[in-house]
């Protein structure tokens, strides 16, 4: 105490010890004339340590919290320090008044309101924490007020009604309608008034009643049993009705916790499960459509069990591999392995069938049986599945379980989504029919192009039977001549002198004149060579020159005019040779037969090259070919002559279309008929 | 046998007209050569007999005997032939030749009727 007056003498301040509350008296000043032991108890410090002390050096300077005046009489909160260093908040009530000494003084009551504050605090934010939950949550949330409900089900015990809530709720549905009426929605958060409301939210603050249909009543009644044989929460999906009376489909959950029971409030949550109810049948149709997909497919389709294969594989890239090809050359065994890890789940009917399977199950199982003609095709499938590829096609064999092999396309997909879990679906497009038809079409290529040979053939020899008069007159030529030639010959020789000289002349003749006879044979025997086609490059020129020797005597005969003009070096044409020379004897003999009432007969053989093609033109002066025949002519079985077979223009045009070029026939403007040949050069060059 | 007779050989086929020459003169007998009936004609030769083949460029063998006969030539005409027609050969016959051989002859047959002719 420093200088400070001593403190005025309070009668009966030993009362105040008794008050629980703090009493403080100060003088103007703020110092302390009075302390009771409340005060000590609050603030810590003796009645001797505070006497004669100013309250802001005791409580602090800083000392906040709102003060109401009130006339004389303040009344407040005082954040306070204690002699403990500690802060307490001081709820005070003060009023001014006179000290026993006549100075002016104050006297306070506090109480010390920290904790309960701090409580208050505490309560503040969770009630604030919960609001924002119950708020914030996409569910809707309801608290309701079950407590009339409550005392309904008292009366009805009381009433000896029930053994079973549950049984006595099926039975009165009025009942659970009324318990509905006396279910009070307290409130409500912001997703509630969204899903059953229409922007108001009072007007969802009535009773439950009108938000439950008929037809879920039930549900509500099973709500009520479960609250009250001490379940902690009921959920159902139910139907549910909004405040315009539409109704949904909603997952209803309501909470009993022990401690709010008591108190008749429990707390409903709301989720709309349309969308969901929605997105299930969306899947089970397009599950549905998937089934149906599946097995409908004309084509062979397996979904196969991958999952074992992809652990295996993410095994291996565990150990450190990297190039899944060295690997599986180092390790042979691998492909076996991974091939019976991948196991044939399901399978539809053009799988069983084109397998040779009566039911799926005689399918399923591991895939090894499967690849055993072309295991090389499965190990590019897990190359690709190392690479991560989503997909690997190849056309390869498979194994049927009846023991045919099937050549096909094998296509597989794996795309992530369904890599995932494991899944992926095989398909197999069966080509075997396809090859067999190919094969079956080459073959039948062979045997038209052998019938075409054999008909050229056959033509051939009819002509040469046409020519047959013609070639003997030839052949008949030099066989007189050698006959003569060697009648001389030993004549020469019988004489006194033989004259060897003549002699000599005679056997050179005689040479010549066989070599002549052996050339015509030659070329008729050329002509009935069989059927074979025998490709090499031929001179077109020449082939022109042979046909036309070929046909001399006729020629002569008709006293035909004939005029070759194929330049020398043209390029060469890939064709059987004799084949060739058919064409241009055919086209030739048929000019001069047609020229046979001609006067002057002349027939003209030109030749051109243009890029790629040679071509050859055969004309006459005849009378030409009748407007009528022209599109036929090239027809099998046309014919003009009498009793002839009309093989000949039909067999030329197929000669020379196999070889990729064409003939056309026209009348020129001068008259008589003009042929003209398309061929194509052979690319590598080759002149002659 | 007659030596020496001028002998007129007409036919368009070479070899076999040399040939016919070369047997000719074997014989004993000059040849003269000519390849169609007209070269012949316009030669002026007077041949002791000819020898020729129907089918040639022009005048045909037969025509040539016809054309002979209607300039009152009567030099005797051995025809060859290589055609085989029945027709021709009746024709040929019928032309008044003194023979018709078909190639190919015999050659001592047709030496016999190169004799016949010369006589």
């Amino acid at each position: 105490m420093h200088g400070v007056s001593p403190p005025p003498d309070f009668p009966d301040s030993e009362l105040l010890d008794l008050v629980i509350d703090s009493v403080v008296v100060t003088d103007a000043n703020g110092v302390v004339a009075l302390w009771n032991s409340g005060s000590q108890a609050i603030y810590g410090w003796t009645r001797d340590e505070a006497l004669g002390r100013e309250t802001s050096k005791l409580f602090g300077q800083d000392s906040t919290g709102p003060v109401t005046p009130q006339g004389n009489d303040w009344h407040g909160e005082q954040w306070r320090q204690t002699s403990g260093g500690k802060r307490r908040l001081i709820e005070l009530q003060r009023r001014n008044v006179q000290l026993p000494d006549g100075r002016q003084g104050c006297i306070e009551t506090g109480r010390d309101i920290t904790a309960a504050r701090e409580a208050e605090d505490e309560l503040r934010k969770s009630e604030h924490r919960y609001r924002n939950l119950f708020q914030a949550m996409a569910a809707s949330f309801w608290e309701l007020d079950f407590f009339p409900v409550g005392k309904m089900l008292y009366q009805l015990r009381k009433a000896g009604e029930i053994e079973d809530y549950a049984d006595y709720f099926a039975r009165h549905p009025e009942f659970v309608r009324e318990m509905m009426r006396q279910t009070r929605v307290v409130d409500v958060n912001d997703q509630t008034v969204k899903l059953f409301g229409r922007g108001n939210k009072d007007e969802l603050l009535t009773s439950v009643e009108p938000f439950w249909p008929e037809a879920a009543s039930d549900v509500y009644a099973a709500s009520v049993v479960a609250s009250v044989t001490g379940k902690l929460n009921y959920s159902a999906e139910t139907r549910l009705r909004r405040i315009d009376g539409s109704e949904f489909d909603a997952l209803f959950t309501a909470c009993f916790p022990p401690d709010t029971l008591n108190k008749g409030t429990l707390l409903v949550g709301v989720i709309d499960i349309t969308e969901r109810n929605r997105a299930f049948a969306e899947l089970g149709r397009s599950e549905n459509r998937y089934r149906n997909l599946f097995h409908q497919m004309p084509i062979a389709l397996w979904q196969v069990d991958s999952s074992r294969l992809l652990a295996l594989l993410a095994e291996l890239r565990t150990k450190g591999v990297r190039n899944l090809s060295a690997y599986m050359d180092d390790h042979p065994e691998f492909l076996a392995t991974a091939m019976s890890s991948t196991r044939v789940a399901e399978v539809n009917r053009s799988a069983i069938d084109l397998f040779g399977g009566k039911e799926a199950s005689d399918l399923a199982g591991s895939s090894t049986r499967y690849w055993k003609s072309n295991p090389a095709t499965f190990r590019r499938l897990l190359e690709a599945r190392w690479r991560g590829d989503s997909y690997f096609e190849e056309e390869t064999r498979m194994n049927a379980i009846d023991g045919r092999v099937l050549d096909g396309l094998f296509t597989i997909a794996f795309p992530p989504a369904l890599n995932e879990i494991g899944i992926s679906i095989n398909a197999f497009v069966d080509m075997s029919e396809q090859k067999r038809s190919l094969a079956a079409l080459r073959e039948s290529e062979t045997r038209f192009q052998r019938i075409q040979a054999e008909f050229a053939h056959a033509s051939r020899v009819s002509m040469l039977g046409e020519l047959a008069a013609s070639i003997a007159h030839e052949v008949n030529q030099p066989l007189a001549a050698i006959s003569a030639s060697s009648a001389a010959g030993l004549r020469w020789l019988l004489r006194e002198e033989p004259d060897i000289g003549e002699v000599k002349a005679l056997m050179h003749r005689i040479a010549n004149d066989t070599r002549r006879a052996a050339d015509i044979i030659g070329r008729v025997r050329d002509m009935a060579l069989p059927a074979e086609p025998r490709y090499s490059t031929v001179v077109i020129g020449e082939a022109v020159q042979d046909a036309v020797h070929f046909l001399q005597h006729e020629i002569r005969r008709q006293g035909v005019n004939v005029s070759i003009s194929i330049p020398e070096g043209l390029p060469v044409v890939m064709a059987d040779r004799i084949q060739l020379q058919q064409v241009f004897v055919n086209l030739a003999m048929n000019a001069v037969q047609a020229m046979a009432s001609t006067d002057r007969p002349r027939l003209e053989i030109a030749g051109t090259c243009k890029p790629e093609n040679i071509v050859v033109s055969v004309s006459d002066n005849g009378p030409g070919i009748a407007e009528a025949n022209l599109p036929k002519l090239f027809d099998s079985f046309f014919s003009t002559r009498q009793g002839g077979m009309g093989m000949g223009l039909a067999i030329v045009r197929n000669i020379v279309e196999s070889i990729g070029g064409s003939i056309v026939a026209r009348n020129r403007g001068e008259g008589g008929a003009l042929f003209i040949i398309r061929l194509p050069v052979h690319s590598s060059g080759q002149t002659g | 046998m007659s030596a020496g007779s001028l002998i007129a050989i007409i036919d368009d086929d070479s070899s076999f007209r040399v040939a016919i020459e070369g047997l000719v003169r074997s014989l004993g007998h000059r040849a003269l050569c000519f390849s169609s009936a007209e070269d012949f004609l316009n030669s002026s030769k007077r041949p002791d007999c000819i020898v020729t083949d129907i089918q040639m460029p022009g005048l045909s063998g037969i025509e040539l005997k016809q054309e002979l006969d209607s300039r009152g030539d009567t030099v005797p005409v051995i025809i060859t032939t290589a055609r085989t027609e029945p027709a021709l050969i009746a024709k040929a016959r019928q032309s008044g030749a003194h023979c018709v051989l078909q190639k190919p002859f015999e050659s001592e047959t047709f030496i016999k009727c190169l004799d016949g002719a010369l006589e």
